[in-house]
């Protein structure tokens, strides 16, 4: 089945190999704050899905639109994606769309879905690298009525469909599923390869097309922080308690036993 | 003011001004850095062999790398398209893949271009002949070396000083009889010596007649009386550099295989020389930027009289003069670069100028870096000095890019013809 019509959700996050202290909690507004020096990245799983997708066209042909919602894109954090081998680059750019949920970033990609109009397979990371909550791909196949495949590692197309390796508690299961469906990629897939020169000479000539959320029929109270269903009801840094006792004795048979009667006492043996 | 985590002059984006790179430049030198992080510094103690000075492990881990970066199209960028190339023209796009590249190892930088070197005189004048043959071979799929033969055993310098002795002092002779050129002579020094498939040889067809006598000669590798030394041992790049003798024995090449008639050839050596120079100094910073972050990074967690090290004041100030020298090369040479590629306005790209601004910034950028690499040498004591630290394989690589391309005075003395006529040394 020649040239599959694929779309890549992809989100742009602050670099989650940045130094853990370098993000820090505003509890009094719910919020991270972060330096403005950490560099943006893609989702390292959105990272995952695009390479399932790129690896479909190799072996039989298709085109690939990556889609991104956000505000302040960075063009050339995004435009990768253009440069390993995306075909078209869609923004949903604007500033309400900030501080939206799961359910809202969901409701606006799958309009902007709808609004390409063909589509075979729509590809995500299992999970945004950044709160984590993996849900906006099944939100996608839910709002647009279609089947859904989550935490694949291998995809392949075998007469119209989809053969999917999806990762279990202990191995995998293969499914198959028919077009059009979402398929949410894991980190066993494989690395997003190399742009390659080619590539990155290609993308430097293309630009994005962007979105607004009036451009997908979104309603103001659809988008960002005033679509949210789910209320933040608190963002805190757990504290972590770590007590350290050197447990002695003359000797160390005399220190094992000390210890042994230690945790008899703390009641954990 | 918040002091940001991350240090933002890391990023390829933010290293490179836009006022000479463009907008694909920073898309190179953002993949290229990737590419290094993952690729190279987890392995570049490999290229020499590791601690047990393999060779073999060196000459895997070069092919490995090297295939990777032809597979992403870097050996093909620079050849024409009708032969697969990508026919990449920018001298400040080679520039900054050069620095960025060199950041993890400047062989493997050096090896990209002296593949491009190795047909650079037959692409200029469009020797098809030879091309054909050759450029395919390439743009394909395979890691390939190519070679230009200038430096002979009697002194590089001199033949590189193409304003002064004008080819007077090359001894390799080329004769033409019948249709073929007969070649006899040797060179010392050039490389890769060996394993590259095409030897473009400066050769003179008389002294005396100077610039008029200079001729370059293409000579496929399996040439019947073309013959190498082993390699020379060298200070640094010990197992991925092959440079040594090439001996010309009555070698036979077609006549066509003149990739270029003489006369016009000394300033073809020349605008080699000038290119060359300001990427040479591009090699010296990406090593240079390499120890100012080891440097930085070590000096944070090591810590002495209960304070990171990095934030004595003394250590600080030393850090930042560093760093200082770095953008001071970097915008140095982009600017050279830059008017290099555009003789419309900041004159012929062999110009006196040219060759000046050229020299001027490989000296430069060359000194501060071999002075930047000690500097992080001694910023982090003995550690700085083992080999685990990286540290030392840079600067053992690094002294050579000062004298290559006709050595520190003769550099320095083009520098000074800029100023005011100054013939002889
Ligand atoms: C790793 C490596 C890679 C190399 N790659 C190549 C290559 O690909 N192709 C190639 O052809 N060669 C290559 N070379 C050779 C290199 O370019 C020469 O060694 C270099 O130009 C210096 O020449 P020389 O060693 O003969 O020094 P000499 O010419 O003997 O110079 C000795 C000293 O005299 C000074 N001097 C000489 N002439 C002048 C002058 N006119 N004015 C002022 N001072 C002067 C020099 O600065 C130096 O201090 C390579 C060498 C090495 C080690």
């Amino acid at each position: 089945m020649p040239d599959v019509k694929m779309v890549v959700c992809c989100k742009q996050v602050p670099d989650p190999e940045a130094p853990p202290t370098a993000f820090k909690i505003d509890p009094t507004v719910n919020k991270v704050t972060l330096p403005r020096d950490i560099k943006p990245v893609i989702g390292q799983y959105d990272e995952f899905a695009l390479e399932a997708a790129l690896r479909i066209k190799d072996k039989v042909g298709g085109k690939i639109t990556v889609l991104s919602l956000g505000n302040n894109i960075a063009r050339d954090v995004i435009k990768k994606t253009l440069a390993v081998g995306g075909d078209e680059l869609i923004l949903l750019e604007d500033e309400s769309f900030e501080e939206g949920d799961s359910w809202s970033t969901a409701y606006a990609l799958a309009m902007a879905i709808k609004k390409i109009g063909e589509y075979d397979l729509i590809f995500c990371g299992r999970q945004s690298s950044d709160w984590d909550a993996g849900q906006v791909g099944l939100g996608i196949a839910e709002i647009l009525s279609i089947p859904a495949l989550t935490l694949a590692r291998k995809v392949e197309i075998i007469d119209g469909k989809a053969k999917v390796e999806q990762v279990i508690s202990d191995g995998y299961q293969v499914t198959e599923i028919g077009f059009p469906s979402v398929i949410t990629v894991t980190s066993e897939l494989g690395n997003l390869r190399y742009a390659a020169l080619k590539g990155i000479m290609a993308a430097a000539k293309k630009q994005p097309v962007v979105w607004k959320p009036a451009d997908i029929g979104l309603e103001p109270s659809q988008v960002g922080i005033a679509g949210r269903r789910v209320k933040l009801a608190k963002l805190f840094q757990p504290a972590k308690d770590a007590k350290c006792e050197i447990v002695e004795g003359e000797s160390p048979a005399e220190a094992g036993a000390n210890l042994a009667v230690k945790l008899r006492e703390a009641k954990i043996i | 003011m918040e002091y940001p985590s991350s240090v933002n002059l890391r990023d390829p984006v933010q290293k490179y001004s836009k006022a000479f790179a463009t907008e694909e430049d920073l898309a190179i030198a953002e993949a290229v850095h990737k590419f290094v992080d993952k690729e190279i510094m987890p392995r570049r103690l490999d290229l020499d062999g590791g601690f047990h000075r393999d060779r073999n492990l060196a000459e895997k881990t070069l092919y490995e790398i090297r295939k990777k970066l032809v597979d992403l199209g870097w050996q093909r960028a620079w050849f024409p398209k009708e032969y697969g190339g990508l026919e990449m023209d920018s001298s400040v796009t080679y520039a900054i893949f050069t620095e960025e590249l060199s950041r993890g190892d400047p062989d493997v930088a050096e090896l990209f271009g002296t593949a491009v070197w190795g047909l650079q005189a037959a692409m200029l004048v469009n020797n098809e002949t030879v091309l054909k043959r050759f450029a395919p071979i390439f743009c394909g799929n395979e890691v390939c070396d190519g070679c230009f033969a200038m430096t002979e055993p009697a002194g590089g310098c001199n033949v590189e000083d193409v304003y002064c002795q004008h080819g007077r002092t090359i001894q390799t002779r080329a004769e033409l009889k019948g249709d073929e050129w007969v070649i006899n002579g040797q060179k010392l020094w050039p490389g890769p010596i060996i394993d590259s498939i095409i030897y473009s040889t400066a050769c003179t067809i008389d002294p005396e007649k100077g610039d008029d006598g200079i001729v370059i000669i293409d000579v496929p590798k399996d040439t019947p009386g073309l013959s190498f030394s082993k390699p020379e041992e060298l200070m640094g790049r010990v197992c991925t550099a092959k440079n040594g003798s090439i001996f010309y024995d009555n070698v036979r090449v077609p006549r066509e295989y003149c990739s270029g008639a003489p006369g016009g050839q000394g300033a073809w050596v020349l605008k080699q020389m000038v290119s060359s120079r300001f990427d040479s100094a591009a090699q010296a910073v990406g090593p240079a930027q390499a120890c100012l972050e080891i440097a930085t990074d070590y000096l944070k967690d090591r810590y002495i009289v209960g304070k990171p090290v990095r934030d004595r004041s003394l250590i600080a100030a030393t850090i930042g003069e560093m760093a200082m020298k770095i953008q001071a090369a970097r915008s140095y040479y982009l600017n050279v670069a830059y008017m290099f590629d555009h003789p419309e306005i900041y004159g012929d790209s062999i110009s006196l100028q040219q060759v000046a601004r050229a020299s001027a910034c490989k000296n430069f950028a060359t000194e501060v870096a071999e002075w930047i690499c000690r500097q992080a040498m001694g910023l982090m004591g003995s550690y700085g000095y083992s080999t685990g630290a990286h540290v030392e394989k840079y600067l053992r690589d690094l002294p050579i890019i000062r004298i290559w391309m006709g050595g520190v005075h003769g550099a320095m003395l083009d520098v000074a013809r800029g100023e005011y006529p100054f013939e002889s040394w």
